[in-house]
């Protein structure tokens, strides 16, 4: 492993200390774990709160900001938080107008969430949760992890939270989201475990894997690589089968980086995306091509989908500020 | 051997912490074929913390020593493990009769334990997760305890068990964590979680033999 870092045992703590001081206009740290807004929201609009692990910078703790996160717990590489901490980021924020809790859809956060829910209900927190499903799996039966969409959730949720939309509003708005959006990833190249120097996970030198998780725990299906617009189809295929799109259908559309994959190669298939998506009459009417949820050197990327309507376009269109995004 | 209370528990915790410092190395590699290679890391820094726990509270009474050790392990940040483990730590700490226990009691004690974990796991057996392991070294333990055997016996007992069925999980299709995704590729691979809970009885039945 060549990485330039000092303590493996050490890296969440540096790596969070080293963003708030980059962008202390946006964020601060509160205790060891949690970001928080440099400039808290009034108090009568609802929080809006996530958990994660690090080492998948930006995400989560980079969306923390004016029009995105309030708060996120995080946890050390690749592992969410324990209860404890996040029931410190839900206190932090506890307020009559309610917290949404964001969850993605892997073992340790949701258990950490259940019982760091449990807990704050206890002390008289009001809190909602989303968990966060929207990756396409081989077998359409098989419930879908929580990959880069939380993105689109972090991003509306929080302009409408802004806007003064309550409680009930944004959680069903959280819901809406979740249930229209689709990701899917491919992966190219296996990424190196920063604290132990593992690499995780085998993949041929000529092979891709689709529908890969985001540590290269497998269970896509594999194939040759191939040019970047066959690889795009192959994906973009089935975004259209989950989210049915047709012709006159609009669409958020991300190029979401897993790390080694170059802003070149993403911008690359965003084109070819966008010409996909436009040759069968469906408009894309929000875009971001960039690293949004990353997994160290993996390589690869997630194509993210959301079918947009109105509401959707002018919450994505608010402005937010954020280490990981800007809306202006 | 024939009672079981706080000072040897804690003799026993400290040897499991012990066999996961030795083999954690190992359980990291193990989770780089199935899952995301840190579980080593993770039971290591979680045993760590069940170690500082037990010193830094000594003094304290059996169930409020096992509550001071569940909030240490669940402050560890360390994925589904912080949980999992915190709860079976509650679990026991809500049924720890007195400093002292009765062969009975220190199957409740047990029984407890693994029904808080099974709460927040939700895994089955067969599932290829910890439960894999620690619900038949728990079953053993208990029937053991309840048969009034010693408690050397108990344990070495329950620390087969929870090797077989670490050994069995090998063969199952994963349905938690991140290994879930990988259908039967994941047969014939061990789960790390399964692994670790079979080191930490293993150390167990060693300090008390």
């Amino acid at each position: 492993m060549k990485k330039f870092i000092n303590d493996p045992e050490n890296l969440t703590a540096e790596l969070l200390a080293g963003m708030v001081k980059a962008y202390p206009e946006k964020v601060q740290l509160s205790g060891e774990k949690l970001v928080c807004r440099a400039n808290a929201k009034s108090e009568d609009k609802v929080a809006i709160v996530s958990l994660g692990g690090t080492g998948h910078e930006p995400a989560v703790q980079g969306f923390v900001g004016d029009g995105m996160l309030d708060v996120c717990a995080c946890g050390d590489i690749w592992a969410a938080p324990g209860p404890p901490t996040l029931l410190e980021a839900l206190k932090k924020v506890k307020r009559d107008a309610g917290i949404l809790l964001v969850t993605l859809n892997h073992a340790g956060d949701v258990m950490s969430a259940d019982m760091a829910k449990q807990m704050a209900e206890a002390e008289g927190i009001t809190v909602k949760e989303i968990i966060t499903t929207e990756e396409i799996r081989p077998d359409a039966n098989e419930e879908g992890r929580g990959l880069g969409g939380c993105f689109l959730i972090y991003k509306l949720c929080g302009a409408a939270a802004e806007q003064g939309q309550n409680l009930d509003q944004i959680a069903a708005l959280a819901d809406k989201i979740n249930s229209q959006m689709a990701t899917i990833a491919v992966l190219s190249e296996l990424a190196t475990h920063p604290s132990t120097g593992g690499v995780c996970g085998e993949l041929g030198d000529d092979e891709m894997e689709i529908c890969a998780g985001q540590h290269g725990e497998g269970g896509g299906v594999r194939m040759k690589m191939t040019s970047s617009r066959e690889t795009v189809k192959i994906l973009s295929d089935k975004v259209v089968e989950k989210l049915k799109l047709k012709s006159g259908d609009e669409i958020i559309l991300l190029i979401n980086g897993s790390g080694k994959t170059t802003l070149m190669e993403q911008y690359i298939a965003f084109n070819d995306a966008s010409n996909y998506f436009e040759e069968m009459g469906v408009k894309v009417v929000g875009s971001h091509a960039g690293d949004i949820l990353t997994v160290q050197e993996a390589g690869g990327y997630q194509l993210i989908v959301l079918k947009a309507d109105s509401e959707l376009k002018d919450l994505w269109n608010a402005p937010c500020n954020t280490p990981g995004y800007t809306v202006v | 051997m024939s009672s079981f209370n706080k000072a040897i528990f804690i003799k026993m915790l400290n040897q499991a912490e012990a066999n996961i410092e030795d083999e954690h190395e190992n359980l990291s590699r193990l989770d780089s074929i199935t899952g995301d290679g840190d579980h080593g890391v993770t039971i290591q820094r979680t045993m760590k913390a069940v170690g500082t726990a037990l010193a830094d509270n000594l003094d304290k009474s059996f169930a409020d020593l096992m509550k001071a050790v569940a909030m240490k392990v669940m402050m560890c940040d360390g994925g589904s493990t912080s949980p999992l483990i915190g709860s079976y730590f509650l679990g026991l700490a809500n049924a720890a009769a007195g400093d002292e226990m009765t062969r009975e009691e220190a199957a409740d004690f047990f029984q407890a334990g693994l029904d808080n974990f099974a709460k927040i796991s939700k895994a089955e057996l067969g599932d290829k997760t910890m439960m894999d392991a620690l619900r038949p070294a728990t079953e053993t333990l208990v029937k053991e305890l309840k048969n009034n055997s010693d408690i050397s016996v108990a344990f070495a007992a329950a620390a087969d068990a929870a090797a077989e069925g670490a050994e069995k999980a090998k063969e199952y299709v994963a349905k938690f964590g991140r290994a879930r995704t990988m259908g039967e590729r994941a047969i014939g691979q061990y789960d790390p979680g399964a692994m670790s809970i079979s080191y930490i009885f293993r150390g167990f039945a060693e300090a008390v033999k």
